[in-house]
């Protein structure tokens, strides 16, 4: 078996052949980070070089990388494929593959070649996965043996470890050197007190009200948006996507530049379909966000009764916006309920990092019955009690 | 035929429970007001964050009826974890110069029942709701 370091070229990184022996049939090997030929079994390391940025107090006016273009645009890449799942409309990328049968990763739907549609533009980076399929495993094991007891005994039935996927979720990264003006009320608490007999007892509170205003530079670095509506939409009584956005944040400081070579061996990724246009907005609002929460933190702790903005203005100096691929392992589950109702339910495991997510079908009649136990209990407590 | 029998026989034990459940609840809360005539400062008490040393006579006990739904909401919480997001507003990396800051006394409040300053809005976030409702 032998080494060989890549040649960071074109016909290394962009024909995705192994650089020995030239053949196609490579895979990203996450244990060893590296990448190997099946053929000759080689492995060389991948180009991490990382991608190379300006400091982002130093921003002026706007960025938009090469990847952040619409993605109506048609990418020239021939090393991948995307298929349309009839199923749940979800658009995946992946290497072109011998495999018969590719599932969709959201809801395992049987996907077929000839659904292939049109590939997006391709995302300025990626971040490799680092976290091996067995350690995702232990975790989502861990996860789930912690929420066992009133788990969906259909659930626990056909639930297996193997069918977790190994995604490549497509984020719009933004940084930004902004400044902001905040003015508005303040109130800090002097003293708290009870007055009155016991029916007619109240709490008073004396504070002191003031009038605020603040004024600053900021920066923010890596703010990670969802490049994909269908799991863009968090507030959905379909799925839970709101648990693969609670286990960024992701590292994207290591983010290194796309190839379509660590798609290759098994792994998926998502077609993005957001665009500057439409995430520009949500984007302003959560510098807003950020800059409200960030001088409450640093400089207003003295405020400790509540705080009533009246004027945000934040003005953007400078902003960067690149395109990447990050890493999740994704398990999913389609509940059926009684009602005929379906909620798909997902757990995920940050390919990086390591956090873990989850939504967890219950079996609703034994948290019932439980509840309703306890509840006796309490009462029969109560009544001891008066 | 078996799967639909099997489906209204559930779906009457949970209807079942829920009305047991509820029921429980509801004898208690008539049980204790029965017994005393104006339950409703014992809910001031629990929600007041009370720190004054006077004597509390038992009133943090009716917490206790609402040991089953809190345990039901919990539990509901714990399995399917939809209150949890990535929280942005405080884990993105940033940095923050030059502050110019005014703070001007505008009046002291003595005994007010604002348990927060009226119109409080630091906690909302604007950003959030609007990812909400993205749809293409």
């Amino acid at each position: 078996m032998s080494t060989a370091k890549a040649k960071p070229t074109a016909s290394t990184t962009n024909l995705e052949r192994c650089p020995k022996c030239g053949s196609t049939d490579t895979h990203y090997d996450i244990s060893e980070q590296t990448l190997r030929c099946k053929t000759c079994r080689s492995k060389w390391n991948p180009d991490t070089t990382l991608i190379a940025q300006n400091e982002v107090a130093n921003l002026k006016g706007l960025e938009i990388s090469a990847g952040t273009k619409d993605t109506a645009k048609k990418s020239n890449d021939q090393e991948v494929m995307t298929l349309k799942c009839k199923m749940c409309h979800a658009e995946i990328t992946l290497a072109l593959t011998n495999e018969s049968t590719i599932k969709c990763h959201w809801c395992r739907h049987t996907l077929s070649v000839a659904d292939q549609i049109q590939n997006g533009i391709n995302p300025d980076g990626i971040l490799p996965f680092t976290l091996t399929k067995e350690k995702a495993q232990e975790k989502i094991s861990a996860y789930l043996q912690k929420r066992r007891f009133f788990a969906s005994p259909k659930f626990v039935a056909e639930f297996s470890l193997e069918n977790i996927y190994p995604i490549y979720l497509p984020y719009l990264i933004v940084d930004a050197n902004l400044h902001s003006s905040h003015s508005g009320k303040a109130a800090h608490l002097v003293k708290q007190y009870s007055q009155g007999s016991d029916k007619n007892r109240r709490t008073y509170y004396d504070y002191d009200l003031y009038s605020f205003s603040r004024d600053f530079n900021l920066t923010i670095n890596d703010l990670t948006i969802e490049g994909n509506s269908n799991y863009a939409d968090h507030n959905t009584a379909e799925s839970t996507q709101n648990v693969i956005n609670a286990i960024m944040p992701f590292d994207t400081k290591q983010l290194i530049p796309y190839s379509a070579q660590f798609l290759q061996g098994g792994f998926r990724s998502e077609k993005r379909n957001l665009n500057f246009a439409d995430l520009e907005q949500v984007v302003n609002y959560q510098f807003k966000d950020i800059s409200r929460h960030q001088i409450m933190d640093k400089d207003m702790k003295q405020y400790n009764h509540g705080i009533k903005f009246e004027s945000d203005k934040v003005d953007t100096t400078g902003a960067r916006w690149v395109t990447a691929l990050l890493p999740v392992w994704l398990y999913s589950y389609l509940e059926v309920k009684s009602n005929g109702s379906q909620l798909l339910h997902y757990i995920c495991v940050n390919g990086r990092t390591g956090e873990t997510c989850g939504s967890v079908p219950i079996n609703t009649a034994k948290l019932l019955m439980t509840s309703a136990i306890i509840e006796v209990l309490a009462l029969i407590l109560l009544v001891l009690f008066i | 035929m078996k799967k639909i029998i099997y489906r209204w026989h559930w779906l009457i034990v949970e209807a079942g429970l829920v009305l047991c459940l509820f029921l429980t609840g509801f004898t208690t809360l008539a049980a204790v007001t029965f017994t005393n005539p104006s339950p409703a400062y014992a809910y001031d008490d629990y929600y007041s964050d009370d720190y004054s040393d006077s004597e509390d006579e038992g009133g943090g006990a009716w917490i206790l009826l609402l040991a089953g739904p809190a345990f039901y909401g919990i539990m509901t919480l714990k399995y399917r974890n939809s209150d949890k997001r990535h929280v942005y507003e405080r884990e993105t990396e940033t940095t923050i110069t030059n502050i110019k800051k005014s703070d001007t006394l505008i009046e002291s409040r003595k005994k007010t029942t604002d348990s927060r300053l009226p119109g409080h809005n630091a906690d909302e976030l604007a950003g959030s709701a609007i990812a909400g409702s993205l749809k293409k």
